[in-house]
């Protein structure tokens, strides 16, 4: 049953693109898979087994369901639920939502495989709807975040490709449990491959444009679910014996990440490049706790990260504003309540579900990773107090729209259920003083905001910086581990 | 040598070579083909892997099955798809160059990233 998960979606958007002139009918359709593979989720609760598809022994396709598969697969449900929920009020084409269906049966399809060359295709086709989602406005800047992401992310993809076949010449099958006896070489070209497109700073510098160019809806899923599958892929693959000696570079590159992309997001003005620099952060976040605890911040960072791209784009699109300074008394209360919970949630305030992420990864990672985080955090306190003291206006009257709504209800219902069912009260003095420090620097700080030079962010910038880093890697493993 | 080491390291450096082009070419279009020449030398590295084991085609001629050189034909038989999905690439990123030339009328990246930076400033 698990390959229907796979396979029902992307029939759905076969569907939808022969019928994309109906709207009304391909998004009734969309419901068909979402709420099949919310039963899925329900009928293997708690599961874990792997087997191969049909008799072609170490060939043939390997599949499994383990509690880390469970949790990305809930998240990319959530968030894709929440997304047609939102776009439901806006004109958006048949070709919106078939594009969606591809892209949601190619995310489980990764999630559930354990074949590396079958990772590969499914994230190609996952990238290729992203491509043309981020330019489905035909704005010119969209077409050239689309583009350069393209050409980074499909270079770095053909060294990921080089991983897996020299996998294959060690070991005679493509199946994951080929890494316990592949070598050390191949571990760096697949992670290095995968590295273009985890989100995290100075390796994928095309992030920031992207994010903040492409429309709401595209946001809030590249944001929440595409960055993630990056994350999972490094996670799950660091199980294996030929990964072992990158864990410390993870953790190195995760601390980095999250400080620098914290910097960035405190100097920028554009809220959707806030958000964007705040993803950049955050999964430096997961990858310094490169395990199950990692990978439950990368659930609990999808679900409120969409939220916030969700409201962000919403009132971008109603008032046309992005610098948030300007956004002061536009925002009305039904905008503001959800950016304030989604504010809070991923400054780690108790009884939202950051909290309880946060204070997994502080009980878990190490004495300097402790302090590197928690400066992170207060850098991310400082950044979001600018939309928590945005305010709403009474005079602000916003129209009723359901589908919106319903998306705000849902994500937001997540955030709390998480956030009170493990809630405990240990640690919790930790997290109110940086709080309470972010909020006073926050006020220090306040006028002093100039938007930091983005020319790394360049092209031929984020190309050469991507092969120096493949280049280290390579001095690295010479060096030091062979 | 073996043929099929051979192949691998000229494949190698067609991918050096692809990715030079890739950073030094300012013209988006020379910038799209050296991206076809890195796809391209992917295709070539995993046909050199599937030949380490011999460079006969695994067809059985002669029923008496004779152990021989044989081709490993799974590299050969994934890479197609990979072969497909790099032209889908290709033909993607040529569509998007067509639409900003459409738009600018340039080619040229620096002048490109010049536009947008001044339309990020506004």
């Amino acid at each position: 049953m698990i390959p229907l998960m796979v396979l029902l979606p992307i029939f759905i958007g076969t569907i939808q693109l022969i019928f994309r002139k109906y709207r009304k009918f391909n998004i009734a359709i969309s419901f068909i898979y979402l709420i099949f593979n919310l039963l899925m989720i329900v009928h293997y609760r708690g599961e874990n087994f792997q087997y191969a598809l049909s008799n072609w022994g170490n060939l043939g396709i390997t599949i499994g369901y383990d509690q880390m598969t469970e949790m990305f697969l809930i998240a990319s449900l959530v968030v894709f639920s929440a997304v047609i929920f939102n776009s439901l009020s806006k004109n958006y084409p048949g070709f919106f939502y078939s594009l969606i269906s591809i892209l949601y049966g190619a995310l489980n399809s990764i999630f559930v495989s354990r074949d590396l060359f079958n990772v590969f295709v499914s994230v190609e086709l996952a990238s290729i709807c992203v491509f043309i989602l981020i330019v489905f406005q035909k704005k010119g800047a969209q077409i050239w975040a689309s583009l350069k992401y393209l050409l980074i992310s499909s270079f770095g993809f053909n060294v990921f490709l080089l991983g897996i076949g020299i996998v294959y010449t060690n070991t005679g099958t493509f199946s994951f449990e080929a890494l316990n006896m592949a070598d050390e070489f191949s571990a760096l070209l697949i992670f290095g491959g995968l590295s273009v497109k985890s989100g995290l700073f100075f390796l994928s510098l095309w992030l920031p444009d992207a994010h903040s160019k492409a429309p709401t809806e595209v946001s809030a899923i590249l944001s929440g679910v595409i960055v993630k599958i990056q994350v999972y892929l490094a996670i799950r693959f660091l199980q294996y014996d030929s990964f072992q000696w990158l864990e410390n570079i993870y953790v190195i590159l995760g601390w980095i990440s999250a400080i620098v992309g914290v910097v960035f997001a405190i100097n920028a003005k554009n809220v959707k490049r806030i958000l964007a620099y705040h993803t950049l952060s955050q999964v430096g976040f997961m990858f310094a706790v490169p395990n199950i605890y990692g990978a439950e911040y990368a659930f609990n960072h999808a679900i409120f990260k969409s939220l916030l791209f969700i409201v962000v784009g919403n009132i971008y699109e109603r008032t046309g504003i992005l610098n948030y300074k300007e956004m002061k008394g536009k925002i009305t209360k039904i905008d503001y309540i959800p950016l304030m919970i989604g504010s809070l949630a991923i400054m780690g305030f108790p009884l939202t579900d950051g909290y309880v992420a946060k204070h997994e990864l502080f009980i878990h990672c190490s004495t300097p990773g402790f302090v590197i985080l928690s400066i992170a955090s207060v850098g991310t306190v400082i950044s979001f107090s600018k939309f928590i003291f945005l305010g709403y206006s009474k005079g602000e009257k916003g129209k009723f729209i359901p589908g919106r709504n319903i998306a705000y209800y849902l994500l937001i219902s997540v955030i709390f259920y998480i956030g009170l069912r493990f809630f405990t009260l240990s640690d919790i003095q930790v997290t109110i003083f940086i709080i309470a420090t972010g909020i006073v620097i926050y006020f220090l700080v306040k006028n002093k905001i100039k938007p930091l030079d983005n020319r790394l962010e360049k092209l031929d910038n984020a190309l050469l910086i991507y092969i120096s880093f493949i280049a280290f890697l390579v001095t690295y493993l010479k060096f030091f581990i062979i | 040598m073996n043929p099929g080491e051979f192949v691998v390291y000229i494949s190698l450096a067609s991918f050096a070579i692809g990715f030079i082009g890739m950073v030094i070419n300012p013209n988006m279009i020379k910038k799209i083909i050296s991206l076809g020449v890195v796809e391209t030398s992917v295709t070539l590295f995993y046909v050199g892997i599937s030949a380490l084991s011999g460079t006969v085609p695994p067809i059985i001629t002669s029923i008496p099955f004779v152990e021989g050189q044989y081709a490993d034909p799974v590299p050969q038989a994934v890479i197609i798809t990979g072969i497909v999905i790099g032209f889908a690439l290709l033909c993607l990123s040529l569509v998007f160059t067509i639409m900003l030339y459409n738009r600018y009328h340039t080619l040229d990246v620096r002048s490109l990233e010049e536009i947008f930076q001044r339309e990020n400033e506004h």
